[in-house]
């Protein structure tokens, strides 16, 4: 199908933006990338009155790692933060090679993905994983959102309509900390039925000082396993402690919602997911700065 | 509303007239009469509509026709050659049934294509693959095909194809 | 994706034989889902009645079918038309048989395949043409020797051994079907020559991409002794030949095909005749290859085809000596099916802990009679198996409890990527059919007849230290993961062993 009609402005700059989401409000979408915005135009799904076009907004492409945090601007493509990270933060650089295909990822934006909110994508649990936060603006001012309370249910945020998500801040892990990542997807680049992001560091004494556990495609929103995590901090490493955590994070059965691309893997899938990521984290743990 | 459109194609200054929600698929094959980007699926799953946007593939169904003002595109007609007549140009209609002469890279004459509804979106994402990737494993090759789907062929001789054209490309080198 | 759906059916079958694994009946109850107008009939359910035994030798089969209108869009045919329904339906009974009876599924099957020396073999059933069901011609025991011989069966069954043991699980599943090929009763075909020896063949068949234009220009040319170059393939048309059918039931080689053949006989006979007449020949002695006409033995007496046509017409000196035509138009009556066969071989390796099946390998082993051209007979095996392959692990239609569709988007609807499908291996088995004059036989749907039932096979055998049974397709991780959790309670309830 084609789109229904559509006011369409192309903002310069994203001061320009949000300028016009102030005057329009609900009736406005922000179209940066358009891979996950433009299929719902063209289905009717969506029928915005107003497009604001950000892909001139010059000042919101940037990729700035600055004291241990990753910048992400609003116009950086998913396929060159997955450059960018290949051997900086490889972690970031897996998830997103599982994101689509290339002609996508050549268009789709990280912070469109982020502002998208699909439950099943793979990036809303990395920035969890990572104690990642948003940058909101709008006209007047910004705040940050931390990840944790950025998404509210299957495609909702809690960006305000006239809101722009501006950056992404992903906390890079420490030196030495090992990463794992897994998602079950019928095919290769489909939204995963469930995945699983870890990450593992190690004290002087081989003890975990810190782990982290973000799932994906489990329930209306991306989900920390903290129940897990909890479960191993200041303790050493062992398979059974793994699968403990796993299981202790994994969470019930996901009631179905009625769509065929549900998250339906059974608890003991994830499961599975979630221990396999966290032996794949140990092993690379301290292997590499 | 439509709107004026100025871009390069295939190397070549091209203009029309847009309405902000018309595809860029839609506007090559529609206004600019390049018939060989093809729609299949409207939603960027089935990969029939790839293009090269300055080299790189993206789906043209996708992207607004004006979101590419001022850019460079490139579709399967000018790879194959402007006036090639690739199945699917209009180029071809009337005059019976014609091969296109050999891209650069070679690939669409081996490719043992059936229907060609999928080809051109396969080559234009090969050339800029084999561009970055020039010595793939057959495991590159499917895991680039990925986004490009083929209803006839069962791709196995689409991945032999592509990879004696990386032999090609390369023993040109 | 809302247009029509197919695949939809539920059977309840049974399966009766001796100890020693000799197939005596079948019984099968089958449902079929018509969704909700039931444009066709019942040619898709009678498909799956008169394929259900395939390649093996059962003497009794009892089979009740009802058809179904629900809420849904229309079931139509679809590559395998019925076939690959009632394959699946067979092939899981045959390897439950086998397990039942401790017997390999291959065993199984070498048993109770028909071979060479059982054909022609009639099944008391009519086809749906009204005519009787006889096997004509192929070898389905040696079919499946050749899969098993390609696959290096018995190193698959060794490695799956040493693999189980360190906790992989591998699994072969194999799948038989014969296929009633080309339905008639006709696809006629005119040939005509021009002033220069080129050849236009019309027939109603219309090409839908599997290269007819190819493959008919091949028939005509190699009778007419012409270059295939000079030949142009006119499908569909009804101002170039007024009567088809068209192209469905992989049917266009056998009756377009065979027309072309004997049409192209006609016209070269009326060449003949007239380069006897400008060479000064008998008949007997006039040879015509790659466009030239010639008096055995004499090369220097050649001349172009176009020669012989024009020297055919009237001058002002005098009458044309033959005719000046050369053209033939031919409705070869095909009255009934002509019978290919396959063995298709899945190997799988499935992830026990997230339920994903990744296909390893696949291997067909096929009887479609004569080929006319090989590259255009692989080109359809693989595309159908492509499809198979879609059947047996991504693609659904799937509807709410209000009958809405859900899976109506490629992103739901899961057609199979380069990364689904394996290489595919094919073995060729030549047995001409004897049912039309070029001995081919239909191949633009077998290949997607047995993936579903070979993938099915395949997982249950990877995962039967689970208790797994498989019963329907397609197999997405949460569905395997779902049925090794029944597989479980099965065990448990057994006291543990599968």
């Amino acid at each position: 199908m084609k789109p229904a009609p559509f006011e369409y402005h192309a903002a310069r700059s994203a001061a320009e933006a949000v300028e016009v989401l102030a005057r329009h409000g609900d009736a406005a979408k922000v179209l940066a990338g358009g891979q996950s915005l433009v299929p719902m135009l063209n289905f009717r799904l969506a029928r915005p009155g107003v497009l604001v076009d950000i892909n001139g907004a010059a000042d919101l492409d940037y990729l700035r790692e600055a004291d241990g945090v990753l910048a992400v601007g609003a116009l950086v493509r998913q396929r060159k933060l997955e450059r960018w990270a290949a051997d900086r933060a490889p972690l970031i650089a897996e998830a997103l090679r599982l994101v689509g295909h290339v002609a996508i990822r050549n268009r789709g934006t990280a912070v469109g993905n982020l502002a998208h909110g699909d439950p099943a994508s793979e990036l809303p649990a990395l920035l969890l994983c990572l104690d990642g936060a948003v940058v909101a603006r709008r006209v007047g001012g910004e705040r940050l959102i931390a990840a944790a309370e950025l998404y509210l249910a299957p495609l909702t945020t809690s960006l305000a309509a006239d809101e722009i998500l501006a950056e992404a801040r992903f906390t890079l892990p420490p030196a030495g900390a090992g990463w794992g990542f897994a998602e079950v997807a019928r095919r290769h680049g489909d939204f995963a039925l469930a995945g699983c992001a870890a990450l593992l560091w190690l004290d002087g004494q081989g003890r975990i000082a810190g782990a982290r556990l973000g799932f994906f495609g489990v329930g209306s929103t991306p989900v920390r396993g903290s129940a897990g995590e909890g479960l191993l901090l200041g303790l050493e490493p062992t398979p059974a402690r793994l699968r403990e955590a796993a299981q202790a994070a994994r969470g019930g059965a996901v009631p179905r919602r009625g769509s065929a691309r549900d998250g339906r893997l059974s608890p003991a899938g994830r499961g599975v997911l979630a221990e396999r990521t966290l032996i794949a984290a140990l092993e690379r743990c301290g292997s590499r700065p | 509303m439509k709107q004026a459109v100025r871009l390069v194609v295939n190397g070549q200054p091209r203009a029309g007239a847009a309405e902000a929600r018309t595809s860029l698929a839609d506007f090559l094959r529609d206004d600019l009469d390049l018939t060989g980007t093809h729609v299949g699926c409207e939603h960027g799953v089935c990969g029939a509509c790839t293009v090269l946007l300055e080299g790189e593939p993206v789906r043209a169904c996708l992207m607004l026709a004006v979101q590419a003002e001022g850019r460079s595109v490139m579709t399967i007609e000018g790879l194959a050659g402007a006036d090639s007549g690739f199945p699917g140009s209009r180029l071809e209609r009337g005059g019976g049934r014609r091969r296109a002469s050999p891209n650069p890279a070679g690939i669409h004459g081996q490719t043992r294509a059936a229907v060609w509804f999928c080809t051109p979106g396969i080559v234009l994402t090969a050339e800029a693959f084999l561009r970055d990737t020039p010595s793939p494993s057959h495991e590159e090759i499917r895991e680039m095909l990925a986004g490009n789907l083929c209803r006839c062929t069962g791709y196995h001789f689409i991945v032999e194809a592509i990879a004696e054209a990386a032999r090609v490309m390369r023993r040109a080198q | 994706m809302a247009s029509a759906h197919a695949r939809d059916q539920v059977h309840d079958i049974e399966i009766g034989a001796r100890r020693d694994g000799t197939m005596l009946a079948v019984r099968d109850h089958i449902w079929v889902d018509f969704g909700a107008y039931n444009s066709w009939g019942i040619v898709l359910p009678y498909n799956t009645v008169a394929h259900l035994l395939g390649p093996h030798r059962v003497p009794n089969l009892q089979v009740e079918c009802h058809g179904v209108v629900t809420n849904k869009t229309p079931n139509a045919p679809y590559r395998g038309a019925g076939r690959p329904e009632a394959v699946f339906a067979m092939d899981r009974i045959v390897d439950l048989l086998a397990r039942e009876l401790g017997m390999d599924p291959a065993e199984l099957r070498r048993k109770n395949y028909l071979a060479a020396a059982d054909l022609p073999y009639e099944i008391d059933l009519p086809y749906r043409d009204g005519n009787p069901l006889v096997y004509d011609s192929g070898d389905f025991r040696a079919g499946l020797e050749a899969a098993l011989g390609a696959v290096d069966y018995e190193a698959l069954r060794r490695e799956q051994a040493e693999l189980r043991a360190r906790g992989i699980h591998r699994g072969i599943g194999l799948s038989g079907y014969v296929e009633g090929t080309a339905i008639g009763p006709y696809e006629g075909a005119t040939v005509r020559m021009d002033a220069s020896g080129r050849a236009v063949v019309a027939t109603g068949a219309a090409s839908q991409g599997q290269g007819q234009e190819t493959s008919f220009a091949q028939v005509a040319a190699d009778v007419l002794g012409i270059p295939i170059e000079w030949v142009t393939v006119i499908g569909g048309d009804t101002a170039a030949i007024p009567f088809g059918i068209g192209t469905f039931a992989s049917r266009s080689a056998v009756n377009a095909g065979s027309s072309i053949h004997v049409a192209s006989g006609r016209v070269r006979d009326k060449l003949v005749a007239a380069a006897a007449a400008l060479l000064e020949a008998a008949p007997d002695d006039v040879e015509i290859a790659d466009g030239m006409a010639s008096v055995r033995g004499t090369p220097a007496s050649a001349v172009p085809l176009g020669r012989v046509i024009q020297a055919s017409l009237p001058t002002f000196a005098r009458a044309g000596a033959v005719d000046a035509d050369f053209e033939a138009t031919v409705y070869h009556h095909q009255p009934t099916v002509t019978y290919t066969s396959a063995v298709h071989v899945a190997c799988v390796e499935v992830d026990a802990g997230t339920g994903a099946v990744r296909l390893l390998r696949y291997l067909v082993a096929h009887d479609c009679g004569r080929l006319i051209n090989p590259v255009i007979v692989e080109g359809q095996i693989h595309g159908g198996v492509a499809q198979g392959i879609g059947g047996g692990l991504l693609e659904e239609m799937m509807y709410d409890e209000q009958g809405q569709l859900l899976t109506g988007t490629f992103m739901d609807y899961l057609v199979p990527t380069a990364m689904e499908v394996p290489d595919i291996e094919t073995v060729h088995l030549e047995y001409p059919s004897p049912r039309n004059p070029l001995g081919v036989k239909g191949i633009g749907e077998g290949g997607a007849i047995s993936p579903p039932a070979a993938i099915a096979n395949a997982v249950e055998d990877a995962l039967a230290p689970f208790g797994v049974r498989v019963t329907r397709a397609p197999l997405g991780p949460s569905r395997v993961l779902e049925l090794i959790a029944e597989g479980a309670a099965r065990l448990a309830g057994r006291g543990g062993s599968a």
